[in-house]
């Protein structure tokens, strides 16, 4: 476990557990990842609502987390019920180009992606909330250093009306503020693999999971 | 450093895979002191046999047969041949996956490999897939105890999980681990190739092939310092012990002779010699002569000596049946012009009118075996194929492999393509590079093409280009060389499907089944065979006379004087523009002369300068001198000048010092040379030997000039005495019976350089009358009839009217009990349709019926497709005034439906206007002499531009008159390339040019005057 | 009375406009050969029928271009275009004729002889050569000017005695009809007309003899015009210099409901509108729209507009604006659909099309896309963005990277399997970063320790962009892992990093 997280657990605002939470009566999207869910209400993503994820470094295995999940919903799923189409997933100002053979090995259907790279941080957060709303998105992720308190709770909002899961990264220095954000998460390399601490969990109780792929 | 054997290596046989040519992969692999190399190709055991000889010139210890399989389910599995039934078993498996699939493909499944493959080794090659699938697990309970993983490390980033994988799986299978290596190249620079060969097998552009293409370029033969830094030195060694395990070599290959003809009671001994002696005393039915009784002695010693008794026999069986379906054949090669094939009728050569030539036979101490091609009639062969399929079976008789390579344009169109170039632009530069070899381009070519030759593309282009000329692209069937053995010939050599239904090919070409040993017969097709055939019948039926090839009386003095003014149009070989050149010059006046005629004018002896002073020599403008005792015997034949490939063989015998099996050598690196880029060792050890025995180096360098020009177009003397028989017949029959030689001609079509239309005008030249074609009188033949001087008419036949099917045809003759009274009655009695009736029309052969083409052509415009039940009104509908034809027009409609015309020859009708322009006629050119300045106008008919004749054009034209032959210099060429590419009636301004009875004219200027044919199409037989 | 315009070099004209030789050829039977050559190709000796093979072999710098149908058609009607300022009535007859009825244009441009004259002079200025003749029916125009015949019939009483001697060639009728007359010995209307009517129809079909009927005005012949597609431009004149931007949308508003009215009245959509917003002082000011697919809709234009009106910095007040609509297309099901949706459905509505099209509108174009993987060794080449978002087949040579679509991804499969996959990051860097190396170690934000590799990728040589790499997983002090490569064959000491395993 690193110091950073350590450090962040001693804090008393946060309660220690390991405990499954008790049923919060929604099913969350499964993460691909047994021992993620365990800690995640629902059993998985929360959808319709804001995800932060907080980091230092990227390349940390920030984009493996959420893989499994999008794969998942930008295929279609016809077997199911409901017949859900398959759903699209923009990214909004990725700090890198996100790399299409990798994503094809993790399963993402490729002709699902939208990339949309906005000349600055409003209309980085415009662009997000378009997309939101406008209900063809299964999951928005944003790279945004202009995430206030404000912003948040309008992409909240966002999610919910347009049955959207967004996804904003920000960096760790974010820790302090503020946040609408339904769960908050902060990943941090470990020794083993890459480690996450739960933050904020609506429904749920902060945890810290080592390794979380292993 | 560590030893090594590379276990799993694919050479260019597996076609648009492999990027090395077998030599190659063995030299390199010898030269980096590999213990064996195993060529594997896919399916296949195509190149081996050069691998073979390769291994054996280089030094490779241990050359191992294998062969790669891969299956539906991706399973990929080399199964190597530890010894002579392991190599067998291999075979079988080929020809199973191969018999299963079509052409060009194969298709492997567990069932092929059930009986175990106990006397070969197998390697699993997992590709990314590590685990064994459960349908493939089959291979552990199959080769239990002689199957291991090979590991094969091609730098692609995942070794060491790789290693660390296989080797717990096979500590979990109990499977040994070998190291081995994916071969597809002998050296890493072949990847720029094996990535273009590869986008031509995927059929897109590299930039498009994709994951097609291998990510480096590691497939090669990796030095063994190279090999011990990426693999644990146990798998190399595993590699060696697995060689070691290996015992086989091609060496041990024994080919048995199909041994089912021999009679009980006989041993295939005295059956031959029973035979001979029978054959013997039919040919001379009073006296053998000692001469021959001696050969035969000899012979038949040798044949037993070397076990060739069942061979003899096997061409004898095949001979004697067409000889029981009246096909008419004739052997060739080295052993059929012995005694022994005269009296067994292989040939009809008669040994001793052979006095002179030098035989070749059988080489006792070369080990080759006897060499006996058998022409057979063209339109027939397939009968003596298929009695051979009968006879011994599929198992036992299939052709041999002809092995397709890349040509200049044929790699300039793939590699073009792969490249991503236009097919105009590959068209535009395969144009302008027509006489390229594929060595050096000239750039101005490419500048031309609209290309820049600096350009990395175009230099890249030709650097691909040059390196896969010579690849091998696919197998194809061999014109006619089966190979026949006693027991089951997959066992020999895998058998795969040809692209004819019904033919089987095996794997090895001509050449591979030389250098093994092993006997062929060829089966080949000849369309002067039909001719001469057809010209015997025609006259027994004629007048009763009766002829056979040996029957034709012999040196007829009048003969060769028709030969002699080169009046050989038709004639089997001697009847090209450049033969017909030649034969005043060269006045053959024997059969021995002829044998040389056959053999010299040839792009061998032309690119060998060696015509010229053959001729000098002969007209005694020369000297003929010998440097030594022994050149003079090889020589004096042909004056001192080497002219058969034999006598190439012979000279670096007894002038240079090789032995017999090195000039064998010799003679097959002749014909690789240009490809190969030299002969290689034996440019030095000829020139050396010869200097060392006292020859000057110019007779050295000027023997060695001789015979790279020999290439690929040496021909054996012993090829020629065949051949000579058959142009002396064909004379005779030309001279003698000219009607029934071209009406024998004229059913044989397409033969031959001629058109129907050439022919019947050399034919009404010499006084034979031409009949036209004739709804009531022609048969579907042409045919002879009486006429009232003592030569017959030549009647055209029905099969000479474009358009019309045979089946019609033949149904118009079989229906005529009486003659045809109208186009009504034929149509009702032999139900034609409206475009088989038109052709007849067109074609004039109507005239009996309807009257003049063009009320013809509208009566038979006017007949109901499907006859009426009850006749129609229209029968008797008014035929409107229509005007004749006239003669332009007749001819032209002659031309366009029959190829040729009997009416007056087009340019008879204009010789009014030629003579107003000064024009003179063919006839006359022989009163005119030698520099005139002349005019001379014909149809263009022929041009030829000879590959050696520096890039002279022959045309040939020809008027009412007869043919007169052009010479077009490059420059003149150049400057009205459209002239000499475009018109059909040609005018010709030039110079008259006089040697002896030859006559040319020098263009120098050519006019088109096709505007004065107005349609009259004749179709010019261009550049063969 | 009509006037025919015959283009023999049509297919020619219509693609080459050079003096340096040139020729247009066709594939015919597989053999591709010459159709026309222009002046200089015909003086180097190439001409019709030629193969292209022979035609190289004369002039090897021979520009060749392969026909096209499509190009002639568009020329054939930009000149239908054209010469309707002749008269009203234009008849297209494809390939290659034009036929201008000018019974009513004659004293308009002074007279048959003055209206050919020019008709000609014009034609060739735009470097068409023509043949032209004029005759009271409309076929017997056509085959006079076929036949090269620059002659004018006014009276129709010499129709037949001046088609008498017309080769039947000039007729356009199959070659196999004028073989077959051919073979009879007849070459010319003449001789065809004298042949029994019942016997002709019977051999040659009734419609040949119709053909001739019509030619010599002995049965009616109607011609169906030519007429110029009809495009929207609509103005509105403000009365006095606007700068609100509110007004100004108002009335672009006004503008697109008439293009709607204008498209659903003709079963038409657009693909791209223009707005001009015209100053007193100063050029206009444009604004163009597309839109993925044709549409009709104006809320969906007006959408588009607004977005963009809002970063339009107009230069002055506006005086006067014009809409101006693309070339229509037919309407399909497929742009109907959004239409309707897009008025019942609130937000669930806007397909991906239409939110990245809103998306694009205000940051940019080339700044919004979609991507897919390429099937390429090379890494910098193994994608592409994409700007059609419809739904793209799987790319058909991508095995490698190829999962099924309930697969649980690739990575995840392999492991499952115990088969090897070669990883890839899900980050890569648009140009590869030089790293700093020390003492021999690659540094980012402090030393690489390699894990994986060498994975040589070595391959490319094919365009000026080949690459020989060996590429390495690395992993740094603060337990990124990173992709890093350095070249196999200069300069091995240079490390780069491509990607990061986000």
């Amino acid at each position: 476990m690193s110091d950073a997280l350590e450090n962040l657990l001693t804090n008393p605002r946060i309660w220690r557990g390991q405990a499954r939470t008790e049923d919060p009566g929604w099913q969350g999207l499964a993460s691909g990842y047994p021992k993620l869910d365990q800690h995640l209400p629902g059993g998985g993503w929360p959808q319709n609502a804001l995800t932060e994820i907080l980091l230092d470094h990227y390349g940390t295995g920030e984009l493996q987390l959420l893989m499994p999940a999008l794969a998942k919903l930008s295929q279609p799923q016809n077997d199911q019920k409901d017949g859900r189409e398959a759903g699209w997933i923009a990214w909004i100002a990725p700090p890198f180009e996100p790399y299409p053979p990798a994503l094809k090995q993790w399963g993402v259907n490729l002709s699902r992606i939208l990339i949309v790279r906005p000349r600055g941080g409003k209309e980085a957060l415009w662009a997000a909330e378009q997309a939101l709303i406008s209900g063809n998105c299964a999951a928005v992720l944003l790279w945004s250093n202009e995430l206030d308190d404000v912003a948040s709770r309008r992409l909240q909002l966002a999610a919910g009306a347009g049955q959207s899961w967004a996804i904003a990264f920000r960096s760790l220095r974010a820790l302090s503020q503020p946040s609408a954000a339904a769960l908050r998460i902060r990943l941090d390399a470990g020794k083993q693999g890459t480690d996450l601490g739960i933050l904020k969990s609506r429904g749920g109780r902060p945890a810290v999971v080592q390794d979380y792929a292993g | 450093m560590s030893a090594y054997a590379e276990l799993h290596a694919l050479s260019n046989f597996t076609f648009l895979r492999g990027a090395s040519h077998p030599e190659e992969l063995v030299e390199t692999a010898a030269r980096l002191g590999y213990e064996a190399l195993a060529i594997t190709d896919e399916c296949t055991v195509s190149g081996v046999v050069r691998a073979h000889v390769a291994a054996k010139e280089s030094g490779l210890q241990k050359l191992i047969i294998g062969s790669e399989f891969r299956f539906d389910t991706g399973l990929k599995l080399v199964v190597l041949a530890r010894n002579r039934a392991g190599y067998a078993q291999l075979c079988r498996l080929i020809s199973r996956g191969r018999r299963a699939a079509k052409k060009g493909s194969y298709k492997v499944t567990a069932e092929d490999f059930a009986d175990g493959l106990n006397n070969c080794v197998v390697l699993w090659v997992p590709d990314n897939q590590l685990l064994l699938g459960a349908e493939d697990a089959w291979i552990l309970d199959a080769f239990c105890d002689r199957l291991w993983i090979a590991v094969e490390l091609l730098a692609d980033g995942l070794e060491r999980l790789r290693m660390e994988r296989l080797r717990n799986l096979g500590e979990a299978l109990d499977l040994p681990l070998v190291a081995s290596g994916d071969v597809h190249m002998h050296c890493r620079e072949r990847r720029f190739l094996q990535d273009t060969v590869t986008a031509i097998r995927e059929g897109v552009t590299l930039d498009r092939a994709g994951f097609a293409l291998y990510p480096n370029g590691e497939r090669y033969l990796r030095p063994r310092e190279v090999l011990g830094s990426i693999y644990p030195g146990e798998w190399l060694q595993e590699a060696c012990v697995v060689a070691e395990t290996i015992q086989f070599s091609l060496d041990e290959l024994r080919y048995e002779y199909p041994n089912e003809l021999v009679p009980d009671g006989e041993t295939s001994t005295s059956y031959l010699r029973k035979l001979t002696e029978e054959g013997m005393r039919k040919r001379w039915p009073d006296r053998v002569p000692a001469k021959v009784m001696a050969l035969v002695e000899y012979e038949l010693k040798l044949i037993r000596e070397l076990q060739y008794e069942p061979y003899f026999l096997t061409v004898f069986d095949i001979v004697a049946f067409a000889r029981s379906q009246d096909i008419l054949c004739q052997g060739r090669g080295s052993a059929a012009n012995s005694a022994v094939c005269f009296c067994l009728g292989i040939t009809e050569v008669d040994p001793e009118r052979m006095a002179t030539l030098v035989e070749r036979f059988i080489s006792k101490e070369r080990n080759e075996p006897p060499d006996i091609d058998v022409d057979f009639e063209h339109e027939r062969r397939e009968e003596v194929i298929q009695y051979i399929y009968r006879k011994y079976g599929r198992e036992r008789a299939a052709l041999a492999a002809t092995v397709i390579t890349y040509r200049p344009r044929s790699a300039l169109r793939d590699v073009g393509k792969a490249l991503g170039l236009s097919g105009l632009q590959v068209d535009r530069l395969a144009k302008s590079m027509q006489w390229w070899d594929g060595t050096e381009v000239d750039e101005s070519r490419v500048l031309e093409a609209g290309l820049d030759p600096a350009s990395p593309l175009i230099r890249r282009l030709l650097y691909l280009v040059r390196h896969l000329i010579g690849f091998p692209r696919h197998l194809s069937q061999h014109v006619g060389g089966f190979v026949i053995s006693n027991g089951p010939l997959f066992e020999l050599v895998p058998v795969e499907n040809a692209a004819m239904d019904d033919r089987t090919v095996i794997q090895w070409e001509k050449n591979d089944l030389q250098d093994l040993g092993l006997l062929k017969v060829d089966v080949l097709g000849l369309g002067m065979l039909t001719a001469i055939r057809r010209s015997f019948d025609l006259i027994r039926e004629f007048d009763g006379r009766e002829y056979t090839l040996a029957t034709v009386p012999a040196e007829d003095p009048v003969v060769y004087d028709m030969i002699c003014e080169g009046d050989t149009m038709g004639v089997f070989q001697i009847e090209s523009r450049a033969q017909m050149a030649m034969l005043p010059r060269l006045k053959p006046r024997c059969y021995y002369d002829l044998v040389i005629e056959v053999a010299i004018i040839r792009p061998g002896p032309i690119q060998g300068d060696m015509v010229h002073p053959y001729l000098r020599r002969r007209s005694g403008e020369e000297a003929v001198e010998y440097p030594s005792e022994e050149v003079r015997e090889v020589l004096q034949r042909t004056l001192g000048v080497p002219i058969f490939q034999e006598q190439v063989m012979q000279l670096a015998v007894v002038a240079a010092g090789f032995t017999p099996g090195e000039a064998d050598r010799l003679r097959r690196a002749m014909a690789a040379w240009k490809r190969r880029g030299g002969l290689g060792p034996f440019e030095k050890k000829l020139t050396e030997g010869m200097q060392a025995r006292g020859y000057t180096e110019e007779f050295a360098n000027q023997i060695f000039k001789q015979i790279l020009g020999f290439g690929e177009y040496g021909f054996p003397e012993s090829h020629s005495a065949s051949f000579a028989l058959l142009v002396y017949v064909s004379c005779w029959l030309k001279r003698h019976t000219p009607a029934a030689f071209t009406c024998a001609l004229l059913n044989s079509q397409p033969m031959g350089f001629y058109s129907a239309s050439q022919l019947t005008q050399d034919a009404r030249r010499h006084g034979v009358e031409v009949r036209p074609a004739d709804i009531n009188e022609s048969g579907w033949d042409s045919s002879l009839e009486p006429a009232v001087n003592s030569e017959p008419a030549l009647r055209l036949g029905l099969r000479q009217v474009k358009g019309l099917s045979e089946e019609a045809g033949r149904t118009v003759v079989a229906q005529r009990e009486r003659a045809y009274q109208s186009v009504q009655e034929l149509l009702e009695k032999t139900g034609l349709n409206r475009r088989e009736l038109s052709a007849l029309a067109a074609a004039g052969a109507l005239k009996s019926l309807a009257g003049h083409r063009h009320k013809v052509r509208w009566t038979v415009a006017g007949v109901e497709e499907t006859t009426p039940l009850f006749s129609s009104l229209d029968r008797y509908e008014a035929i409107p005034m229509l005007r004749r034809p006239t003669e332009g027009q007749d001819i032209v409609a002659d031309y366009q439906s029959l190829g040729l015309t009997l009416g007056r020859h087009p340019l008879a009708l204009i010789r009014p206007y030629l003579d107003r322009h000064r024009y003179v006629s063919a006839s006359r050119l022989g009163e005119i002499s030698n520099g005139k300045r002349i005019r001379i106008a014909g149809l263009v008919i022929t041009k030829q531009r000879p590959g050696t004749a520096s890039g002279v054009t022959f045309v040939t034209l020809e008027d009412e008159t007869g043919c007169s032959n052009l010479i077009v210099w490059k420059k003149i060429a150049d400057e009205q390339r459209d002239v000499l590419l475009n018109a059909r009636l040609m005018g010709v301004q030039g110079e008259l040019q006089k040697e002896g009875k030859v006559i040319h004219v020098i263009a120098r200027r050519l006019i088109d005057h096709s505007g004065l044919l107005g349609e009259l199409t004749v179709n010019s037989r261009d550049f063969r | 009375m009509w006037l025919c315009v015959y283009l023999p070099a049509l297919p020619l004209e219509a693609l080459i406009d050079t003096p340096e030789p040139a020729a247009v050829f066709e594939e015919q039977q597989g053999i591709r050969k010459i159709l026309l050559a222009n002046a200089s190709a015909r003086a180097a000796g190439i001409g019709p029928g030629l193969t292209i093979n022979a035609a190289l072999a004369l002039f090897s710098a021979l520009r060749l271009d392969e026909r096209n149908p499509v190009r002639e058609a568009r020329v054939l009607k930009d000149l239908a275009e054209w010469s309707e300022k002749f008269t009203s009535f234009v008849c297209v007859e494809a390939p290659s004729v034009l036929l201008l009825e000018i019974a009513g244009s004659l004293t308009l441009f002074g007279g048959i002889r003055t209206l050919r004259q020019r008709i000609v002079r014009e034609l060739d200025s735009q470097g068409f050569h023509a043949g032209v003749a004029i005759a009271p029916t409309p076929l017997a125009a056509t085959w006079l000017a076929r036949a090269g015949r620059k002659v004018c019939i006014r009276d129709p009483g010499n129709l037949a005695g001046r088609l008498r001697t017309l080769p039947v060639t000039c007729l356009g009728w199959p070659d196999s009809i004028t073989a077959l007359l051919k073979g009879m010995g007849i070459t010319s209307v003449g001789e065809a007309l004298r042949l029994p009517r019942q016997g002709f129809a019977k051999r040659f079909g009734a419609g040949r003899l119709l053909d001739l009927d019509r030619a010599l005005g002995r049965l009616p012949d109607p011609r169906v015009s030519y007429r110029m597609p009809e495009r929207f431009i609509a103005d509105y004149d403000l009365n006095e210099e606007e700068s609100d931007a509110g007004l100004l949308l108002n009335i672009c508003q006004e503008l697109l409901a008439r293009l709607e009215r204008f498209l659903l009245s003709r079963q038409l959509a657009v693909q791209n509108i223009d707005f001009s917003f015209f100053h007193l002082q100063m050029p206009a000011t444009g604004l163009s729209i597309g839109c993925v697919q044709a549409d009709r809709a104006v809320q969906h234009w007006f959408d588009l507009l607004e977005i963009k009106f809002a970063r339009l910095a107009l230069p002055a007040p506006v005086i006067a604006i014009q809409l101006c609509a693309g070339q229509g297309q037919q309407f399909t099901a497929k742009s109907g659909m959004l239409q309707f949706e897009g008025q019942h459905k609130k937000q669930q509505s806007t397909s991906i099309a239409q939110l990245a099209e809103r998306l694009s509108a205000r940051i940019g174009d080339e700044l919004v896309h979609g991507v897919m993987a390429v099937a390429e060794h090379r890494p910098q080449y193994a994608w592409q963005p994409r700007s059609n978002f419809e739904d793209i087949p799987h790319c058909a040579n991508v095995s490698s990277w190829q999962v099924s679509a309930h697969s649980p991804g690739l990575l995840a499969e392999a492991h499952r399997t115990n088969s090897l996959v070669l990883q890839r990051p899900l980050w890569v860097l648009q140009e590869p970063e030089l790293l700093v190396v020390e003492s021999g170690v690659p540094h980012y934000q402090g030393p690489l320790k390699l894990l994986k590799g060498p994975e040589r990728i070595e391959t490319g040589w094919w365009d000026d962009d080949g690459i020989a790499r060996d590429y390495y997983v690395a992993v740094n002090p603060a337990g990124v892992h990173l992709w890093v490569y350095r070249n196999r064959d200069k300069d091995r000491n240079r490390w780069f990093l491509h990607g990061k395993f986000g």
